[in-house]
């Protein structure tokens, strides 16, 4: 089981960081490191004191690492913001060839096409995952 | 005493400015359908001459997230900067000012005391697309002040739909209640049912056109009993992971008062049904 509320503050403090979703698609390992050292440890919006929230197990770390959205949404990580982070990091992958994606089944809006369709089909058959913790 | 001369029922689309800021040759039946719905609500608000625009609308976890959750907040500033970096990022929206007024926004924080509502409120307060887009929309040159109320529609536990139209009971009373300004429009920032990062995003289809259509019918006749026990959280969420921003539209009926309903209707559009209502004065139909 992920911990809901420290994987959230992970999407939402690096989405909203200008730089850190930079960092967070080139040396991914790292930056979660990093992120779980130096922010997640600190109480949100306070750089003086400690979190009591800070400890991740290491399955949560794990799919922070390796972008495992699949895992992350299907336990339940905040939706909305997930795919808003996701977003980035699979045009990024996308673009570098690195993450295969199949032209998507028709119908598919032009602006997402291919982020939107690689995301779905890893996710669609978890439905809708109650995100409330 | 404050007039309600006005009130504008809108999608947030976050790529309206998009959409619709290229060439016309160059418009999607989208983009062109978003522009028509534009210059109709700049319309109505031409013709409400409106001192100020109060929003109703929910931040989409830019400002305010589960460390510090408020279920309803009031900006309380003379001006407020629009869009956040990663609105900018994925949207292309672009970065804005609107002027506020402060003084309206603290006799509604003072009006809520008085009839049950304890507003929190902001005192550095920045608007993400969920007021930029309505401003856009209804006031492209952004020279009405505007007062941003904000409410929980991201984070559970989300409030109840009663209580969304106990909000826009109270609010209607701290409105007409306020000697800051003569004549106030009301814009309800919304959506019928949506997914954002879900199974179901960005189809060529609405989520659950047959929820659109009975909602909009339920906002029109105001059946709050109906409306209330159809927007729990499990219900909502079989209509789309990001339907919650609904409830806001509970609100919006809730101000109706008096009012007259000018125009309703859901374009039916790819990913979801754009809901889009004008309330002019003029007595109940």
């Amino acid at each position: 089981m992920i911990d809901h509320y420290a994987v959230n503050k992970f999407l939402y403090d690096t989405d909203r960081n200008v730089g850190f979703v930079e960092r967070y698609i080139n040396e991914p390992a790292t930056y979660v490191d990093w992120w779980l050292a130096e922010r997640g440890s600190r109480l949100l919006d306070n750089e003086s004191e400690a979190s009591a929230v800070a400890v991740v197990d290491d399955d949560t770390r794990r799919a922070l690492a390796e972008y495992d959205f699949v895992t992350l949404y299907r336990e339940g990580a905040h939706p909305f913001i997930l795919w808003t982070l996701m977003l980035p990091v699979i045009e990024h992958k996308i673009a570098a060839g690195e993450w295969d994606v199949s032209a998507p089944s028709g119908g598919v809006r032009e602006e997402n096409k291919k982020p939107m369709a690689y995301y779905r089909e890893h996710i669609g058959e978890y439905g809708r995952p109650d995100f409330r913790y | 005493m404050a007039q309600l001369v006005s009130m504008i029922g809108t999608t947030h689309h976050p790529w309206y400015y998009a959409k619709t800021s290229v060439p016309d040759a160059e418009l999607s039946e989208d983009g062109r359908a978003l522009q028509e719905w534009s210059a109709r609500v700049q319309d109505a608000i031409r013709a409400a001459e409106p001192d100020v625009i109060v929003i109703l609308a929910s931040d989409h976890f830019h400002q305010f997230f589960h460390n510090n959750m408020p279920q309803f907040i009031i900006g309380r500033m003379q001006s407020y900067q629009g869009t956040f970096y990663n609105e900018v990022r994925e949207f292309d929206l672009p970065r804005v000012e609107l002027g506020g007024n402060r003084a309206l926004s603290t006799d509604l924080i003072e009006s809520g005391f008085e009839h049950g509502f304890d507003f929190a409120f902001s005192d550095e307060m920045r608007l993400d697309h969920a007021c930029v887009v309505p401003s856009l929309i209804g006031q492209p040159d952004l020279g009405i002040p505007v007062v941003p109320v904000l409410t929980n529609c991201g984070a559970p536990p989300i409030p109840p739909g009663r209580r969304f139209v106990q909000l826009g009971e109270v609010l209607r009373k701290a409105i007409e209640g306020s000697n800051t300004v003569d004549r106030v429009a009301v814009m309800v920032s919304g959506n019928l049912s949506l997914e954002v990062g879900g199974p179901e995003q960005m189809m060529p289809y609405p989520v659950d056109p047959e929820f659109d259509d009975a909602a909009m019918r339920w906002l029109q006749e105001r059946d709050f009993d109906r409306l209330a026990s159809e927007v729990t959280f499990e219900r909502l969420m079989t209509h789309g992971n990001t339907s919650f921003q609904f409830l806001n539209l509970l609100s919006m009926a809730a101000m109706q008062g008096d009012m007259k309903i000018a125009y309703a209707e859901a374009e039916k559009r790819r990913g979801s049904s754009k809901p889009s209502f004008i309330y002019e004065p003029g007595g109940q139909q």
